[in-house]
């Protein structure tokens, strides 16, 4: 298990790279979409946050193409990323169940407050 | 074969080595956002390329030990600034008593630290991010007119402060983006701070003492802000710090690092006494026990996950 949750830039690009791999354009349009626009990753904080995923093994590299007589990259999770993120998404749908089974209990039961 | 294609400026600043390596995909991103989004929002993505290759020059990045450290010292560096800014704007705000001693603080420095403060613990980060921008750049201006309007002795009362207070709006700006204190540990962090440190701060500089005159007088004054800070500072920080460090990758490393400067500063060196307002053994005394404290609950954290992992 993590000890500690998932910052959320972390977590939106392992989101992000969950279904498919993806180049870093196509990552920063995929994180304002998971995030529902609530979230644009500049083109800094998203290869400052590849460079340190990379290093810890939680992404990597999936292939190098030139396209219009550039280097791009394709990224990917690692079986670790994968194993880091099901963890985290875990943790939160369990606080989630919670929060929607209190939410839906009775107000006037046994162990509801009343004014 | 293909001609390689020119590098975006930006990415001249970048170390040689991710220069060489990333430079060709991050100028296709920048000419990608230009072409589908347009120029304002190639500029603003230039802006993140150039603070990104700044923290890569400085090893600040978030792959890299300093990154992180900067990325756990926000949530002690911002409320420890904001208290005392807030302070300082209220002991400027109400009239000094004869005994106060000269007080020269300049409100505009101080103006913006309550906001960077109400932003990070609303956990909005670009936001505190802009506002401690703002606070960097109201304590610059400050420390301007400040030379330019104060006496020696005013300006050289302000300056230390200023200058503090510059340095912690730039540990702000200079945290990784990506590793923000935003999760509701790090905002429980700063909000239990910035009360146990900002509630005996402001009822101590607004409370009338007779002792705050100071020796041989009998008359009531006001206690220096600062000389609150430096008492109470080291007694709240002590507890936060050294579950940070005890977290961090070299924690161990840090805490032993802190205890023996702790250690150091107590007797070889003698430097307590050019402490400020005489705080400088209380100071070596929080920080050699913030050291061990962190010493032992790395200990434990290592322990307790080793023995989990044994099952």
């Amino acid at each position: 298990m993590t000890e500690q949750p998932l910052r959320e830039p972390t977590l939106l690009l392992l989101t992000a790279l969950a279904d498919a791999p993806r180049h870093g354009y196509a990552l920063m349009k995929e994180i304002e979409k998971v995030s529902r626009g609530r979230v644009r990753m500049r083109a800094g904080t998203l290869y400052g946050a590849l460079d340190r995923l990379l290093k810890q093994g939680l992404v990597r590299v999936e292939r190098e193409e030139i396209v219009d007589s550039r280097m791009r990259r394709t990224y990917a999770l690692t079986n670790a990323g994968a194993g880091l993120l099901a963890e985290e998404a875990e943790r939160l749908r369990a606080t989630a169940d919670e929060a929607v089974r209190r939410l839906s209990a009775d107000p006037s039961g046994a162990d509801g407050v009343t004014a | 074969m293909s001609t390689p294609r020119k590098q975006h400026w930006t990415i001249r600043l970048y170390p040689p080595a991710y220069r060489r390596e990333y430079g060709d995909e991050i100028t296709g991103l920048i000419s990608q956002v230009r072409a589908d989004e347009g120029q304002r929002a190639s500029i603003l993505e230039q802006t993140a390329v150039l603070c990104h290759a700044l923290r890569l020059r400085t090893g600040t990045g978030s792959a890299q030990p300093a990154g992180r450290l900067l990325a756990g010292l926000a949530p002690l560096v911002i409320p420890v600034a904001s208290v005392l800014s807030l302070t300082l704007l209220v002991v400027w705000a109400i009239p000094p008593l004869p005994w106060d001693g000269r007080r020269a603080y300049a409100p505009l420095a101080y103006a913006v630290w309550p906001v960077v403060l109400i932003c990070a613990l609303a956990g909005r980060w670009t936001a505190t991010r802009i506002a401690a921008g703002g606070a960097l750049g109201s304590a610059l201006l400050s420390l301007l007119l400040a030379s330019w309007t104060a006496t020696a002795e005013g300006q050289e009362q302000n300056r230390a402060t200023l200058i503090g207070l510059a340095l912690a709006a730039l540990l702000v700006l200079a945290t990784p983006p990506d590793l923000p204190p935003t999760a509701a540990g790090a905002r429980r962090t700063m909000a239990l701070i910035a009360l146990a440190l900002g509630v005996p701060l402001l009822v101590g500089s607004v409370t009338v003492f007779e002792a705050a005159s100071g020796p041989y007088t009998s008359a009531e004054a006001r206690a220096d802000p600062l000389r609150l800070l430096f008492f109470f500072g080291p007694l709240v920080l002590a507890f936060p710090a050294a579950m940070a460090m005890a977290r961090s990758r070299g924690g161990l490393f840090l805490a032993a690092l802190l205890t023996a400067c702790a250690v150091l500063l107590f007797s070889p060196l003698g430097v307590p006494v050019e402490f400020p307002y005489d705080s400088g053994s209380l100071v070596a005394s929080m920080a050699f026990l913030t050291g061990t404290g962190a010493m032992v609950r790395y200990t434990v954290r290592k322990n307790r996950l080793a023995s989990a992992t044994e099952f």
